[in-house]
């Protein structure tokens, strides 16, 4: 037991390095703007020209015009590239274990889970919520097609990540901060929210669970069919259903594993290969 | 084969940091803009900048020097007299500049439709786009007859605006009011009405030229600049209470 907290806690402290990360960079941009002066070392780039979704909404234009959508730049796009890389070979960690958005969310849900008890991340019945889960797509095309249309980040008034990071300095839209509220009370109910019904980024990383190259798999022969794996999964993934996770909503965070949740060893596991493997 | 949790650590952060120094090492790495607008990729103009990738944030001076217009010529056609640094005027203040037309806008568009007319590069502007009538004696002599009536339907008379000055003008765009900040030049210093006696006190050297930003001219002077900037920013308070 001692092994498994030990395990997640590997995860945590990746967690909370991108978070203070994101923090610094972000307060030493704002601490650049004032003129003040910044914290050394530490980059004082705009949080848009750091984030990777930049470069996802910039592809129709830069391909077409060779320019970037506004405020967005090369980094975001080589980002975006070094994300895609990961995503094809372990999935979505960076949902799982990068995003400082995902992990604010995943801080505050403990709160709820002390709550809420075992009501925590179940209020939705599961043949609604699956179909909620595909509202990020319909976010993801509208993003898309707005920030084409106007050729600026359209998703910047109204996202959370940005009103995270920059409430203190004015430039963050009423919108913006509606929004990040509401998200911080929903992530009270349910786990990890905006990930599930909302984020337009996860949407693109979801789609790469139907080819990554390392999967979650389930040794079916030695599987007690316990169901620890499906009630530890903070996206409500039902993974004992299958032989391997090809859910689009997997963020690869590890807590259905062995390593975790499941009390069977080599049972659930990242590999690449077939059963055999896991054997 | 199997991957670990204490296996995606490294894995993680070994392709950030990997993706990103590879990239910075190919100079490919940016997160600032270049303030150089796209070329056109195809036709004609194939190579050439495009007008329509002007952004707000460009400076007359990153026009001047991408398409090759005199900083004169875009001073004169935008009506610019007033303003102290023509070359660090950005395009977005022409819409403070000019708040409120007749009719129409003038904003970043009208900038990209005079380089558009000035240089000869196509550019389909906004239905709502305008230019200033000092814009035609710039362009008589790189325009037809037939496209000089043309462009003299979107143009408005400066003496129909009220145009801002040019302090304001840059404080409203950044909207921002008097603060002192990394940017800030002597030259607004100077338009903040801060005597160049007293500017000179807190620096403890002889100020800059007005074009120079106060911190650039410390960090060349090995003076602290935030030090300087609190110094400023009290001066410039008590001057404009």
């Amino acid at each position: 037991m001692a092994n498994k907290t030990k395990t997640d806690q590997v995860r945590i402290g990746i967690q909370i390095f991108f978070f203070v990360l994101i923090a610094l960079i972000a307060v030493n941009h704002s601490l650049e703007e004032a003129g003040i002066g910044g914290l050394p070392i530490i980059s004082s780039a705009s949080l848009h020209a750091l984030c990777p979704f930049g470069g996802v909404v910039s592809i129709y234009q830069y391909t077409t015009t060779g320019s970037f959508v506004k405020k967005t730049h090369e980094s975001s796009f080589i980002l975006m590239w070094i994300v895609f890389a990961l995503t094809l070979l372990v999935g979505p960690v960076f949902c799982g274990w990068v995003c400082p958005l995902g992990s604010v969310q995943e801080w505050v849900g403990k709160l709820g889970k002390k709550i809420f008890k075992s009501k925590y991340n179940r209020f939705i019945p599961y043949r609604y919520d699956r179909m909620l889960r595909y509202l990020r797509y319909l976010m993801l095309g509208w993003v898309g097609y707005m920030t084409v249309v106007t050729g600026k980040l359209f998703f910047a008034d109204i996202d959370p990540y940005f009103a995270l990071f920059n409430f203190w300095t004015g430039e963050v839209a009423t919108a913006g901060l509606v929004i990040l509220g509401l998200l911080l009370a929903a992530s009270l109910l349910v786990e990890r929210p905006f990930c599930k019904y909302a984020c337009p980024y996860g949407a693109v990383l979801g789609i790469f669970n139907l080819f990554r190259i390392f999967k979650i798999k389930r040794n079916v022969s030695t599987c007690t069919d316990c169901k620890a794996c499906d009630k530890s999964c903070p996206m409500n993934i039902p993974v004992s259903a299958g032989i391997a996770v090809r859910d689009h909503q997997c963020i690869s965070c590890m807590k259905c594993t062995s390593e975790q949740a499941c009390p069977i060893e080599n049972t659930v596991e990242l590999t690449t290969g077939n059963m055999e493997v896991i054997k | 084969m199997k991957l670990k949790s204490k296996h995606l650590v490294p894995l993680i952060l070994v392709v950030f940091a990997a993706g990103i120094a590879g990239t910075m090492a190919f100079n490919l790495w940016r997160t600032e803009g270049s303030k150089i607008p796209a070329k056109f990729s195809t036709g004609e103009h194939e190579g050439e900048y495009n007008p329509a990738d002007i952004r707000g944030s460009y400076t007359f001076s990153n026009i001047s020097e991408t398409f090759k217009i005199p900083l004169e010529d875009l001073s004169r056609a935008f009506g610019l007299d007033g303003v102290q640094n023509v070359a660090e005027f950005q395009c977005k203040e022409l819409k403070v500049l000019y708040p409120e037309p007749e009719e129409g806008e003038i904003g970043t568009d009208s900038a990209k439709l005079f380089v558009a007319l000035y240089t000869g590069l196509p550019h389909t502007p906004e239905e709502t786009t305008r230019l200033p009538t000092p814009a035609l004696s710039v362009l008589k002599d790189k325009l037809s007859e037939q496209e000089l009536e043309e462009v003299k339907k979107i143009t408005v008379s400066l003496s129909d605006l009220k145009p801002v000055s040019s302090q304001e003008t840059a404080e409203q765009a950044n909207d921002q009011d008097r603060a002192v900040r990394g940017n800030t030049t002597f030259g607004e210093l100077r338009d903040w009405k801060l005597a160049k006696e007293d500017i000179e006190q807190v620096l403890g050297i002889p100020m800059g030229k007005p074009g120079v930003t106060v911190r650039d001219h410390c960090t060349a002077n090995e003076i602290e600049f935030s030090e300087v900037k609190t110094a400023l920013q009290a001066l410039v308070d008590t001057k404009n209470q």
